[in-house]
């Protein structure tokens, strides 16, 4: 059953198995038994979010990929810090087991690059005290969306870097593990190994390219390019709403407020380096007040600063391409970049 | 560093100075750790000091780890600088940090050192000069420009004043002219240009509004001033203080944390003009 894995150095140990059965349901049912707060994407009209859901019943898997990302597990919209009254009462922390269900390829490597972030330098303790308790649940891609250009980043869509990965082909349900914690969930299931020709299947459909959109990214160019009046002609539609960096999986940018006088919580929240008061100082210096600044900012704290620390931050899921009222779309004003 | 970061230390208000009255007010605060000693810190370093329902302002700590106290001298300009003002000695505030990369002032040693501050500018500059005039033989001379708008703005008047008595090289200015003045009028990079102080083997540290900042360092490079000999301190909008929250972020670099210090080398070496 133990086999050595060498193609992802992260892993140590991989299990192939076939499940007879609603995978991903009996999944998510399990770990709702086992305590587990459970994310997984619920269907709101034409539409997937992820959420925390009580029952199986509420999850469904039809999706490309589900509008917000999955680093809401680890990384939540808001969340409390400290409640305090005339000083200190308690710092809440989260003690439960986090599972994600449903997570694709890109969301799961942003993830990894979130961790680089969080918990490199200072450790986050609200970060890591989820992100401990993680457990990922990925689903392989058979298609991809008409935005998505995860390759582009040596990203495998059908090959997710999760605990445990399911993929639906020729009508049977392949689920791996890629991890101890994968292989302790995946004892939890009646699965039995995978036969030969099953495994050749599989392995066709990992080595799969898919046809998707290939960003072009030329980092020399870009550096050449800060001062070029082309990101002006870039943010001429810009709304500066920031559904970009809220739908982005990798963003990780936050404000820290406190709500009530007397007695309250030291909250943080999301923010967006495409907000004025994102970087506004109280002396009412801004040192990016230009809505092209923000703009250009974000396009270079994805290609060119991050790559200081080795990666670019994007994943390529596309959604700020989806989702941005102007028209904006991250793989042309890089591939164009002048 | 305390175990979660996002949580301060409790400190207690000790004593409370006015520097500057009227509409843009500053204050320095003493301040004591209630729970435990003294943290160690290095110039240049700072803290954010959080008040509960307000919130938290990063400061950089104004006086000289050689001294014993821990001090920050606030401009009221927000929610939690108008808090503080209001504030009484014995008042329990938080403390986060120490935080930042400090001046390099053990690779300064045996250099000359010259600060350049404007307005508030002159609080980190203060934690360098105290901290050169208590150890005064490992250093070769001490110069200090100041100036501010008026000399109501001049904050460490006192100290300044008596620094200049006790002979050292001390030259302050202010914008406009005023009655019994003594010393220059006109702006900071003017009065650098008129004392040239000589490049050579000299550190120049200067912090100040970002256009004094701009125009003083042109000054400096036609004195020779090479981009390594010139130190800044830079100041952002700051919430977690240790390279998480992303506001003071420039490029890759974090202001709270691999700041706020940057030599001018440092700073001219990024794509993100300061």
């Amino acid at each position: 059953m133990r086999t050595s894995h060498s193609s992802q150095s992260l892993i140590c140990w991989v299990i192939k198995m076939i499940y007879e059965g609603d995978f991903l349901k009996d999944a998510i049912s399990n770990l709702l038994a086992r305590g587990y707060k459970v994310f997984a994407p619920v269907k709101l009209g034409d539409f997937h979010l992820f959420r925390e859901v009580k029952s199986a019943e509420e999850a469904d898997f039809g999706y490309i990929l589900p509008r917000n990302s999955a680093k809401i597990a680890v990384f939540p919209e808001n969340e409390v810090l400290i409640k305090y009254s005339s000083w200190i009462d308690e710092i809440p922390f989260e003690e439960t087991r986090i599972a994600i269900v449903g997570i694709k390829a890109c969301d799961a490597k942003a993830i990894k690059l979130l961790d680089e972030h969080f918990l490199e330098g200072f450790v986050d303790p609200y970060y890591k005290s989820r992100r401990e308790k993680l457990l990922t649940v990925a689903i392989t891609c058979e298609e991809p969306g008409i935005n998505c250009f995860c390759q582009s980043f040596g990203i495998n869509p059908r090959k997710p870097e999760a605990d445990v990965v399911f993929s639906r082909i020729g009508g049977k349900t392949f689920v791996n593990a890629y991890s101890d914690a994968g292989k302790d969930f995946l004892s939890e299931f009646n699965l039995r190994n995978e036969g030969e020709e099953e495994a050749r299947l599989r392995q066709n459909f990992e080595r799969e390219t898919l046809e998707m959109r290939k960003i072009e990214i030329d980092v020399e160019k870009l550096k050449k390019s800060f001062e070029s009046s082309y990101w002006k002609e870039v943010a001429v539609n810009c709304k500066s709403c920031g559904v970009c960096t809220y739908l982005c999986p990798t963003c990780f940018c936050f404000d820290i407020y406190d709500e009530g006088e007397k007695k309250g919580v030291r909250i943080r929240a999301w923010d967006s380096c495409q907000f004025p008061l994102h970087t506004l100082e109280s002396s009412s210096h801004n040192p990016r007040a230009e809505k092209w600044q923000r703009l250009r900012n974000r396009f270079y704290d994805k290609f060119y600063y991050a790559l200081r620390k080795g990666d670019y931050y994007c994943v390529g899921c596309g959604r700020c391409i989806d989702f941005c009222p102007a028209g904006i779309d991250i793989v042309s004003v890089i591939s164009g970049v002048r | 560093m305390m175990q979660n970061p996002y949580v301060p230390y409790k400190a207690q208000i000790v004593e409370i100075r006015d520097e500057v009255r009227g509409p843009r007010p500053i204050k320095t605060f003493k301040m004591k750790l209630v729970d435990r000693e003294r943290f160690d810190y290095k110039s240049g370093q700072g803290c954010l000091v959080s008040i509960f329902g307000k919130g938290e302002s990063w400061f950089t700590i104004a006086n000289s780890p050689t001294r014993p106290d821990l001090e920050f001298s606030v401009l009221k300009t927000g929610k939690v600088t108008a808090k503080l003002h209001e504030m009484k000695v014995g008042d329990l505030v938080g403390i986060r940090g120490p935080l930042g990369r400090p001046f390099p002032l053990d690779e300064w040693k045996g250099m000359n050192i010259l600060t350049i501050g404007g307005g508030i500018g002159q609080t980190p500059l203060r934690a360098i000069y105290q901290y050169v005039i208590d150890k005064e033989n490992d250093y070769g001379d001490l110069t200090i420009i100041y100036g501010a708008r008026s000399s109501r703005d001049l904050v460490y008047r006192e100290e300044l004043f008596k620094l200049i008595e006790e002979g050292y090289n001390v030259h302050l200015s202010i914008d406009n002219p005023e009655p019994g003045w003594k010393y220059f009028v006109g702006f900071v990079p003017d009065n650098v240009k008129r004392i040239k102080p000589e490049a050579k083997n000299t550190i120049a540290i200067t912090c100040g509004p970002p256009i004094m900042i701009k125009i003083t360092l042109n000054v400096l490079k036609e004195l020779g001033f090479k981009e390594d000999q010139i130190y800044t301190t830079l100041e952002r909008r700051m919430k977690c203080g240790i390279g998480k929250c992303g506001k003071c972020r420039i490029e890759s670099y974090y202001v709270c944390r691999d700041g706020p210090v940057f030599s001018y080398a440092e700073l001219s070496s990024m794509l993100e003009k300061i």
